[in-house]
């Protein structure tokens, strides 16, 4: 795998804007298919959003780093966090909306995620958690 | 993000959205959008043609105006999304609470259809 690019940002949503234009730009000088950026975009942004909801307290200065590598047949998105511990693989799939009136408002990101990746794995390392996000390249039909 | 309605026949409105629908769009049309919700027994085709990115906050929109739509007696469809955006709603699993449909008329056709099943 060659070295990763990557991207840092704070718990800040306005920084979440960055993510797509870092995203083209890199699958773009990295002869990445476009399906697979908007794939890879979609999952960062569903993660990171819920990084910066959820991970750190009220006035918590955060840190979130995104690094972006590619092999023969993958893309791998690594997403770096200093908030509070979470492991998202652990998490059980949310149930199908069955009526309109029962369903569950939220827990989407989870669903969208496992949808449009081949492989999520988590680690807590150094008191970051770090989500791994493997997409394959060129990408199967999603989901 | 751009919202623009339409007036059609048989009393449907057309909702076209526009514009990549995630934290920072979504929060430029939430309260338009909601807006549309406060009609009784309205029928609201939500035209996502132009709409190239949906994350879950969007989905958040659409399905809780959904609900409150339904709840005063009205009916939702989604109108041709783009690939990608028709990918996120079926991994969301949407399409089983609000109907998807191809294009304006056929979207009309069903919302009527509902209509009239009450």
């Amino acid at each position: 795998m060659e070295s990763p690019a990557s991207l840092l940002l704070s718990n800040d949503l306005d920084d979440l804007a960055c993510v797509e234009r870092w995203v083209k730009d890199w699958a773009r000088q990295h002869g990445v298919a476009q399906r697979t950026a908007e794939y890879v975009d979609l999952c960062a942004a569903e993660t990171v959003t819920n990084i910066m909801t959820h991970g750190f307290g009220e006035s918590q200065q955060g840190r979130i780093e995104l690094r972006l590598a590619r092999t023969e047949r993958s893309v791998v998105l690594e997403i770096e966090d200093d908030g509070v511990e979470f492991d998202p693989t652990r998490c059980e799939e949310p149930a199908e909306p069955a009526t309109l009136a029962t369903t569950r408002i939220g827990g989407w990101g989870i669903r969208i995620v496992r949808s449009f990746t081949e492989q999520v794995s988590y680690r807590r390392n150094a008191g970051c958690n770090c989500l791994t996000l493997v997409f394959r390249q060129p990408p199967r039909d999603a989901p | 993000m751009d919202l623009q309605t339409e007036d059609l026949p048989d009393g449907i409105k057309l909702v076209v959205l526009s514009g990549r629908m995630d934290i920072a769009g979504t929060q430029q049309i939430d309260l338009r959008f909601t807006a549309l919700t406060a009609t009784s027994k309205a029928l609201v085709a939500v035209d996502l043609a132009a709409v190239p990115f949906l994350a879950s906050i969007g989905i958040r929109t659409l399905v809780s105006s959904a609900r409150a739509l339904a709840n005063r007696g009205g009916h939702m469809a989604l109108v041709n999304p783009q690939p990608l955006v028709g990918q996120t709603l079926i991994a969301a699993g949407i399409d089983s609470i609000i109907p998807i449909y191809p294009n304006i008329e056929e979207a009309g056709r069903g919302l009527l259809a509902a209509a009239a099943t009450g």
